[in-house]
């Protein structure tokens, strides 16, 4: 026990301390768990969630498609003529599709695409970029969190707790979407009325034309056909007994085919450090269940909580909030997922999945906490530097920490009244 | 290319008893016929044929034979030494230095020629030394003789005085001296005069766009843009410290062998290289219209 301890925390602060890449530290571990024998290399396989890794692999080769078309380009600046070149407008605007776009697709691919076009917008206006930029950010994490596929750790959540796509839209949808409409208004009274331009500026954006934005209007059909049907599968997965990844992976494949891409040189765009991040996690965790870490954690978590699955899932919703604000999320959901399956199996409360949504909102929402949160405030943050726009640590923590705390105190409210 | 590299053991004829040119050309014909496949007559004929315009033979008995060949691709060397001098119209000579090329002939025959001329002239004693082919081949590696000389940096640059830029230069300085000299790249230093990177065209036309630009994959729903605009009032107030980047592959030592420069250049695509001296201050640009013309075309 001491041994995979040892190993899991080593790597823990290995990959929050940044030095390393993470992908390295989490197989090294891996290898390590092996090595000591700590668990076999048949059970260390059975540890890893292939539902998770098919399903990322299947949507990172859909997202990669989509993105090729320039749909996320024509959407963002059709948004932004459509409410006549007004930037506070815009910015509600891209706020609000990126956060459709975070929940559908993947968050880092959105606000790759997003972000600079709100830049270049901004930068047409005379205004900072700075408030489009950060509104991008919450909306990327808020978004994601609405949809099994919006954001990592629901995929893991969803595959280890047998959650489908529509659990979440039922479940977290309606919190989301009062989440957005909250944060939106407060970025229209918070920046609302420093935005101010001229005629001439708005006529600037008008001048934009959305359509010169598609590289190939056949592939752009084709792919919002097949990613419709996508949607469409992932909506009745659980009806029809098949996995969101087996839907995805379909998806994936056909799209391939009907939009004669190249396999291999799509396959390369495939963000396979990412994927192998996740296999040695996920048999990293593997070594702490099998040697009973996790077991002994619940424990003293139910005996902390006095076994009362309220308290829990307050605790649960509050940590993992201010956890993934200073660790990446993934890891930490990684962790806390066989944890909670043994915490859900002496509470006796399989029947409701309150916890488990406590644990996807804290993880999820926790993200915006901080400028290292989440990945996306990373590229953001990094896309604007290279902008010239700095959105520093301290900076960020100004908008980050409350807006974080009053999407946990909104989504405390929501859990305690419907699930508890 | 080292000469010892051209050589051949067993076309080297070590104390032989020859009494004409003839019969050293037959012997010589006779082994290229074995090895290359050529015609015997037609290489006693090609060295005869220059025989008849007269005879390269130096005071201390050394001679030069050599002879061009129709449809030969290469360049044959044979070494003799004979037993007794042979008489030349007077000139005695005793070690024959015999080349065969094509009719085309190339610069590469009469460096080799002009390699056996220094071998003669500055080591001939040596060579007579020599008791066989092999100890005479390893003489002349240990000579290091170059047939070719590697064309250098310095050999091609012109000597005007470099144009560059400093860093604290306004970038209109640098837009002004592009389009009044009609070049498309100038070396950034620092006010000492040390080299500090580039700054091309492109560089300079990039500064002209919204940096958010060149995060997206195209702007084509773009027909103009404030920053492309509002250029001119830009370029007069950046600096070129803004614009340049910096730069320590991109160079050239003024020693260094034309062959790898251009190497460098094509490998990474790179379409200039400053020329630097040993205090790191710009001496030149080597451009690739300027390989072009000053070294494959030379």
């Amino acid at each position: 026990m001491i041994a995979a301890v040892s190993i899991f925390v080593v790597a823990y602060l290995m990959i929050a301390w940044e030095k390393v890449n993470k992908t390295l530290i989490a197989l090294l571990g891996a290898s390590l768990m092996l090595i000591f024998h700590i668990l076999p290399q048949d059970v260390a396989m059975h540890h890893i969630d292939f539902n998770v890794i098919t399903l990322l692999i299947s949507m990172m080769v859909l997202v990669s498609i989509v993105e090729q078309t320039g749909v996320f380009e024509f959407v963002a600046i059709k948004l932004a003529k459509l409410v006549g070149g007004s930037p506070i407008k815009i910015l509600v605007m891209l706020f609000l599709i990126t956060a459709v776009f975070s929940a559908l697709l993947d968050n880092i691919t959105t606000v790759l695409l997003i972000a600079p076009v709100s830049v270049l917008i901004a930068e047409e206006l005379r205004i900072s970029p700075l408030p489009f930029l950060l509104s991008q950010i919450f909306a990327s994490n808020i978004g994601g969190t609405a949809t099994l596929i919006g954001d990592p750790p629901n995929i893991m959540i969803g595959s280890a707790a047998g959650l489908t796509f529509m659990d979440f839209v039922i479940n977290l949808a309606p919190l989301v979407v009062l989440q957005l409409l909250l944060i939106s208004v407060l970025f229209y009274f918070l920046f609302g009325k420093k935005m101010k331009v001229s005629n001439e500026d708005k006529a600037r954006i008008m001048a934009f034309d959305e359509r010169m934005s598609i590289k190939d209007t056949g592939l752009l059909f084709k792919s919002l056909f097949v990613l419709g049907l996508v949607i469409m599968g992932f909506a009745i997965h659980g009806f029809v007994d098949l996995e969101a990844a087996t839907i995805a992976m379909a998806g994936a494949s056909v799209l391939m085919i009907v939009g004669d891409i190249d396999a291999e040189q799509l396959f390369s765009k495939v963000e396979w450090s990412s994927i192998f991040f996740f296999t040695g996690l996920f048999i990293m965790v593997g070594g702490l269940v099998e040697v009973g870490v996790i077991s002994y954690f619940s424990q003293k978590m139910l005996a902390f909580t006095h076994g009362n699955v309220h308290v829990t899932a307050q605790v649960l919703l509050w940590f993992s909030g201010v956890a993934s604000a200073v660790v990446d999320n993934i890891p930490f959901v990684a962790t806390m997922i066989p944890l909670l399956q043994d915490v859900q199996s002496h509470l006796g409360s399989s029947g409701n999945n309150g916890l488990w949504w406590a644990l996807s909102l804290g993880s999820c929402l926790g993200g915006n906490g901080s400028l290292i949160g989440a990945s996306a405030n990373i590229i953001v943050a990094n896309m604007a530097a290279k902008t010239g726009n700095k959105i520093g640590f301290a900076s960020f923590l100004k908008y980050g920490i409350p807006i974080t705390i009053l999407l946990l105190a909104v989504s405390h409210i929501y859990l305690m009244l419907r699930y508890f | 290319m080292k000469l010892d590299n051209l050589l051949n053991q067993e076309l080297v004829f070590w104390d032989v008893d020859a009494k004409s040119s003839l019969q050293i050309y037959q012997m010589i014909a006779e082994r290229v016929q074995q090895m290359f496949a050529l015609d015997e007559q037609e290489v006693v004929d090609a060295f005869l044929e220059r025989e008849k315009l007269g005879y390269v033979i130096f005071p201390d008995g050394s001679s030069f034979p050599h002879g061009r060949l129709e449809g030969l691709d290469d360049l044959i060397i044979a070494m003799v030494k004979c037993k007794t001098p042979l008489d030349f119209c007077g000139k005695k000579a005793d070690l024959f230095y015999c080349v065969l090329t094509s009719n085309a002939g190339s610069n590469r025959y009469l460096m080799v020629l002009a390699s056996f001329a220094k071998l003669a002239q500055y080591h001939q004693e040596k060579i007579r030394l020599t008791q066989s082919p092999r100890e005479l081949i390893e003489l002349i590696r240990a000579l290091q003789l170059d047939v070719d000389k590697s064309l250098l940096v310095s050999d091609v640059i012109n000597s005007d005085e470099v144009l560059t830029v400093c860093v604290d230069d306004n970038l209109s300085v640098a837009v002004d001296l592009m389009k009044e000299k009609g070049i498309k790249f100038l070396p950034v230093v620092d006010k000492n005069g040390l080299y500090k990177g580039k700054l091309n065209a492109l560089d300079i036309v990039k500064a002209a766009y919204p940096r958010s630009s060149f995060l997206m994959s195209d702007i084509g729903f773009m027909s103009t843009s404030r920053s492309f605009e509002g250029f001119h009032r830009k370029e007069a107030t950046m600096k070129v410290s803004q614009v340049y980047s910096e730069d320590k592959q991109r160079v050239a030592r003024l020693d260094e062998q034309m062959i790898q420069i251009g190497f460098k250049m094509v490998k990474n695509d790179w379409h200039h290289l400053t020329v630097l001296d040993d205090e790191k201050k710009p001496v030149a640009v080597i451009s690739d219209r300027s390989f072009v013309s000053k070294v494959l075309r030379a």
